[in-house]
């Protein structure tokens, strides 16, 4: 088999030899080293064989020695299935050529994509990137996506990091913004409350504290005003029902009230759960199926339609193909997955229902206090529920800072 | 008398131990066939006669006739044969 393969490539002829002394030439052929196959007789004077391509010259020096003549009968082989080839000159040249051009081709850029940009506008980005010779058609050779990296950080102080890579014959950007600390209102700023509270502690740095110690506050009431009125002293209580802004107007100072004010703040959480939980698990069986959607039709390529666990959760994922890059046909493939679910009972006593559950609650406050809060009084109590339930109401008094900027509205005449 | 025993012992232990195969050593034909359609023999000295239906082969001490119908040298090599057809006799001439 092997051997045949061989021939194949190298080419094989088969002949005739027609003479006197036949077995000399086969023995005389032999001895040279060149093979011949299938020998076969054809009459007295005439022999029939094969023999490879390049063992024929050697050959034809045996014949003259053995006074045989010689024919080709038929050409096989690789090399004689080239010749129609060699004489298309058009065809190499195309073939060339298609080489060259696909080479060409590969070596330009064919698509830009930007990924990362979350507050910079990305507009203005591909802009930017545009000019900076980073377009479609771009040779590849000439990119130097080093010195673009750093050209795009130096040009933006908005990113942290960039990343240029070229893969295949698209360019991919990748940006990574600075986070930022959060940017301060502009403008004249009062201090609300942003919690309903009992304030124990005052701090005013800038604006004019307008509540006292053991003031109880609702949410949204005016903490620290930003507006400073230079005059009259018994302002400082506000209460703009007795004023007229138009004569006051000129004496306002606008600031941005800065400052702490610190109340104990209420907390209530009413939690209700069975004492025996109930639910589904997934098993980790999966079964789904693959469909194919083109337009409003569907078929299932794979998988059955139907899933086969009685109780389950399904998800689908939709693949919308693309042939290349952004050339995309109106065909999509959509994946089903079915998970099988199971029901599960565990049986709790009342007493750890209970304390699951006001660990629950305390959780919960937990989550909804302000940065440096402490809870300073919490009272459990254990409320009436139906049966085979349990019931917490947690109360819990937090001490947090409950100041909250909020932009002056000049229309409005303060208070 | 154990003297001559021992030596001949040695001796046969010593050619069973050197046992090297006649055809290397005598440069002697070794033909093997696969029923009567395949023939493969190498050590060959050359083709005396080669017919469709008779075949002399030049061997060492003699020639191989082979006798048959549609035989066909498959291959020659300078010390390989193989012939295929329908062998019906097997000579060996001195």
């Amino acid at each position: 088999m092997l051997r045949q393969w061989w021939l194949f490539w190298l080419g094989f002829l088969r002949i005739r030899v027609e003479g006197e002394n036949l077995e000399k030439f086969i023995n005389l052929a032999s001895s040279r080293g060149v093979p011949l196959f299938d020998v076969s007789r054809k009459g007295g004077d005439r022999l029939s064989g094969q023999v490879r391509l390049d063992g024929y010259r050697s050959l034809r020096h045996v014949a003259r020695r053995t006074n045989s003549r010689m024919r080709i009968e038929r050409r096989s082989g690789f090399p004689f299935l080239l010749v129609p080839f060699k004489r298309r000159r058009s065809l190499w040249v195309g073939m060339l050529l298609f080489v060259a051009v696909l080479y060409a081709l590969a070596s330009l850029v064919w698509s830009v994509e930007i990924t990362g940009a979350v507050r910079l506008d990305k507009q203005a980005m591909q802009e930017q990137v545009r000019s900076m010779g980073l377009r479609v058609g771009a040779w590849k050779p000439l990119i130097d996506t080093r010195q673009a990296e750093q050209a795009l950080l130096a040009a933006n102080p908005e990113l942290e990091w960039v990343g240029i890579k070229l893969e295949g014959t698209s360019l991919i950007v990748e940006l990574q913004e600075k986070i930022l600390p959060s940017v301060p209102v502009p403008g004249a700023t009062h201090m609300v409350a942003a919690k309903d509270g009992v304030v124990q502690r005052v701090l005013v740095l800038v604006g004019q504290g307008v509540v006292e110690e053991g003031a109880t506050v609702v949410r949204g009431q005016q903490l620290i005003a930003g507006v400073l009125k230079q005059e009259a002293k018994e302002q400082e209580r506000p209460d703009p029902k007795g004023k007229e802004p138009k004569e006051k107007a000129e004496e306002m100072i606008f600031v941005q009230a800065k400052g702490e004010v610190w109340a104990k703040v209420p907390y209530q959480v009413r939690l209700n759960e069975p004492v025996a939980l109930e639910g589904k698990l997934p098993t980790g069986q999966v079964s789904g199926h693959w469909r194919i959607k083109w337009g409003e039709r569907e078929m299932l390529i794979y998988g059955s339609g139907k899933s086969p666990y009685p109780d389950f959760d399904q998800s689908v994922t939709v693949m919308p193909l693309s042939i290349w890059r952004n050339l995309q046909i109106p065909v999509e493939l959509v994946k089903v997955e079915f998970r099988e679910l199971r029901p599960f009972r565990q049986e709790r006593s009342r007493e750890e229902a209970l304390a699951t559950l006001t660990e629950q609650a305390r959780q919960q406050i937990r989550k909804s206090l302000s940065p440096g809060a402490r809870i300073v009084k919490e009272t459990v109590v254990t409320e009436p529920a139906a049966l085979g339930h349990v019931q917490v109401r947690m109360d819990a008094e937090a001490y947090e800072n409950i100041a909250m900027p909020q932009p002056v509205d000049r229309s409005v005449p303060p208070g | 008398m154990a003297w001559e025993r021992g030596k001949l012992r040695l001796q046969r232990a010593l050619s069973g131990l050197l046992d090297i195969p006649k055809d290397v050593m005598l440069d002697l034909p070794k033909v093997t066939l696969t029923g009567n359609v395949v023939m493969v023999l190498e050590n060959h000295h050359g083709i005396l006669e080669y017919g469709e239906s008779r075949l002399r082969i030049l061997v060492a001490d003699g020639q191989i006739e082979v006798v048959g119908e549609q035989l066909v040298l498959k291959t020659i090599l300078p010390e390989e044969l193989v012939i295929e057809g329908r062998i019906a006799q097997l000579n060996y001439v001195r």
